[in-house]
């Protein structure tokens, strides 16, 4: 008879959330304000509710000409606060998925050597501009952040508005059913922004509830002011 | 006072019009709650019993003492079966008032159907009592939360860095406490002589409310889901860790669905431990469960009885015989007295709560034979007689240390300090001191936002010991803690004398 031993102080497998900000020079003035006003809002719905924040880790990436942790992955019931993020240079892709595979593959060791267990990791990519860096480099560096043969592959949301391209952010979401989102360029970051931090939320506490279930999903989020950008057919 | 539209001696039925709804107060699978400005008379029937309110079921009174919410359905429902839900509390009455007052005392049960029209006979949402405020917990950031299970199925290390909540510790009499007083509700509402049965359905972490003061107490909510016996049976939403893996989720859940959460609660809040358990009983032929207790319990005399009932209850080859209510009552009222907590049995407990109120209530096998009577030193570390109770679950009680908590908190990098940084994480750590390549400290942190981690960790073991040292349970742990930091508060003084000592003895002709 096969028999499963259940430690009692064995842990529900993680679910790590990256969640990466473009902060190039045109997210200055109002959506920088607005990012920086709504993140605390991930951490109220997510830190403060203990049933949440056990599965979620999170982290946040900001790039620009390069990227760096803004807030290295985490059990948000233990952070006191969000970062602020500031604007900085141009709209670098490559480096924020060069980035990207650094840092998970380091944390997934981390956490590895914690005794933690993961889900497939998810990448919450928002970007509000087309990529600066040649198409050449930054699908290079996409095609290392998605290589299949790499086992920590993340599942990537991809969410753009302003003068996002809506075929990049398709691609940069592996060209799958509502894994990528763009607003109209005229949609407002003062409702834009809250609505997708919102959004971004139902989808983490959505998506925790279903790794409580041993059949973890990433649940897409609702956001009103984006709509998915429609998968093409391939010839 | 508001008009009833069609009062029954058994369910109110209040109008939506003449309701003062207020705010959004939460959102779920079945609906939504919100406050109600005030309450039309006629929902007064089963108002809590308790001090400051309406009294036992079926005394009402015209008035409500009791805040009240309104939960509107997402799908209607019919009336007369959520009137046999509201008349619940007056047919216990009929049969025991005890158990009436246990179900209005320590649950959220529904006082009033709601119509929109006089002759509906599709109800819109029902009137409910709302959760006392000994229900909530404040967090450290003042946020103020219902006190769901979660905060006891956790380390409490880690509940009181994250949530400045104090709870009490593993295997604490107060956690017993509290699984005692849900017993003694599903009692009530499964044992009752002369009723029919009723199954909450999801008693979960975010459905059963628990408090410590000024007694032990818990307060389940959502029952208007509740299914009755006699009526046809309906779905409920399930809550993903805490359902009945007999049932799935989403399935109709019955009295049984309750028993096996009793038997969870009982081995998550004892042990302090949110472990995975229904997947792997879906997946494996049987499970066996290492349930870890602290040293403490060693001086207990061994309780084959007690993890028998944990067993029966997890049970799914045996789910149509899981252990009645009243033999958990029975259990914990004698574990809570070999704990040397017999008081903890009737403070603040609704009805006689010394043993089970049930006629020709089992005795439970194997519990020790005289509450109260010296500890058998027979304790098993590993195992226990031989011969399982059920063929798929077995329960095995494991003493140990709790390995010294590591939780800290982390504040998130100065913006200006990482600029340019290209990937370097960068965390100010505020809690227990562990070597800073432990914490995660950027490479290449300059000297004095090392000290400046290293001091604030220091800064924060030191408030945690004081902490750990005032909490009631925790002290034993606290001063162990305690040793430590005064072995490296010494070592460092000692090295700091030293370094002095060298630098200024030059200066003094030494």
């Amino acid at each position: 008879m096969a028999s499963e031993y259940v430690g009692a102080e064995e842990r529900y497998a993680v679910f790590p959330f990256y969640l990466c900000l473009d902060v190039s020079q045109s997210m200055a003035g109002e959506p920088i304000d607005q990012v920086n006003s709504e993140l605390p809002a991930v951490l109220r719905a997510v830190g403060q509710d203990p049933a949440v924040a056990e599965v979620v880790r999170f982290s946040v990436v900001t790039f620009s000409d390069t990227a760096r942790t803004v807030l290295p992955l985490a059990d948000l019931a233990l952070v006191e606060s969000m970062p602020r993020v500031e604007v900085e240079g141009r709209t670098s892709y490559a480096a924020a998925f060069d980035h990207l595979r650094r840092v998970i593959e380091a944390d997934y060791h981390a956490g590895r050597a914690a005794g933690e267990r993961w889900y497939r990791p998810a990448l919450l990519f928002v970007s509000d501009g087309r990529p600066t860096d040649s198409d050449e480099r930054w699908r290079e560096a996409l095609a290392r952040l998605s290589d299949p043969a790499w086992k920590r592959h993340p599942n990537v949301l991809a969410f753009g508005f302003g003068e996002a391209v809506p075929e990049v952010l398709a691609e940069v979401a592996g060209n799958k059913a509502n894994r990528a989102f763009c607003a109209d360029r005229d949609a407002p970051a003062s409702t834009l922004v809250p609505e997708l931090i919102a959004g971004l939320v139902q989808s983490i506490v959505s998506s925790s509830a279903s790794a409580y279930s041993g059949s973890p999903q990433l649940v897409p989020p609702q956001v009103p002011s984006m709509q998915p950008i429609p998968v093409d057919e391939l010839e | 006072m508001l008009p009833v539209a069609a009062a029954t001696p058994t369910a109110p039925v209040v109008l939506l019009d003449q309701l003062d709804i207020g705010r959004l107060l939460a959102e779920g699978g079945e609906g939504r709650v919100f406050e109600v400005g005030q309450a039309p008379a006629g929902a007064a029937g089963n108002g809590p019993a308790g001090p400051g309110r309406a009294g036992p079921a079926g005394a009402g009174t015209g008035t409500v003492r009791a805040p009240l919410v309104y939960k509107e359905l997402r799908s209607a429902r019919r009336v007369d079966e959520l009137s046999a839900v509201v008349g619940l509390p007056r047919r216990l009455a009929a049969a025991c008032p005890d158990m009436a007052a246990r179900t209005v005392g320590a649950s959220s049960w529904p006082l009033a159907v709601v119509v929109r029209e006089d002759a509906d006979a599709q109800a819109v949402g029902l009137l409910m009592p709302r959760a006392p405020a000994r229900f909530n917990v404040v967090h450290r950031d003042g946020s103020v939360r219902l006190s769901g299970l979660s905060y006891l199925a956790s380390d409490p290390d880690r509940v009181a860095l994250a949530y400045g909540v104090d709870v009490p510790a593993p295997g604490a009499a107060e956690r017993v406490a509290l699984v005692h007083r849900l017993a003694l509700l599903l009692e009530a509402w499964q044992e009752t002589p002369g009723t029919d049965a009723v199954a909450h359905g999801d008693l979960s972490a975010k459905n059963v409310l628990w408090s410590l003061g000024p007694a032990p107490a818990v307060y389940v909510i959502d029952c208007d889901g509740a299914s009755l016996e006699g009526w046809p049976p309906r779905p409920r939403a399930t809550t993903a860790n805490w359902e009945d893996p007999a049932t799935g989720s989403a399935a109709q859940a019955g009295p049984s669905a309750d028993r096996y959460s009793l038997g969870l609660i009982f081995l998550r809040i004892v042990g302090a431990a949110n472990f995975p358990l229904q997947s792997r009983q879906r997946a494996a032929e049987s499970v066996v469960v290492d349930l870890e207790l602290p040293r403490s319990w060693r001086r207990l005399p061994d309780m084959p009885g007690l993890w028998q009932l944990c067993e029966r209850s997890l049970s799914i080859v045996g789910a149509a015989e899981r252990p009645r209510p009243s033999e958990w009552v029975v259990a914990l009222a004698e574990l809570l007295e070999v704990l040397g907590s017999p008081h903890l049995v009737t403070l603040g407990a609704p009805g006689p709560s010394r043993a089970s109120a049930v006629p020709g209530a089992p005795a439970v096998p194997g519990a020790p034979a005289v509450p109260g009577a010296p500890a058998v030193p027979s304790w098993r570390l590993l195992g226990r007689p031989a011969g399982r109770t059920v063929p798929d679950v077995s329960v095995r009680p494991l003493l140990r240390h709790r390995a010294p908590s590591t939780w800290q908190l982390i504040s998130p990098a100065r913006p200006e300090g990482a600029r340019g940084g290209g990937g370097a994480s960068s965390t100010v750590v505020v809690g227990v001191p562990v070597a800073p390549a432990m914490f995660g400290l950027p490479a290449g942190a300059s000297p004095r936002e090392f000290m400046r981690a290293a001091l604030a960790s220091w800064w924060a073991a030191h408030r945690l010991v004081g902490r750990l040292l005032r909490r009631p349970g925790r002290r034993a742990h606290g001063a162990r803690r305690l040793a430590g930091l005064v072995v490296v508060d010494l070592s460092a003084a000692c090295v700091v004398l030293f370094l002095v000592g060298m630098i200024v003895s030059p200066w003094i002709g030494l």
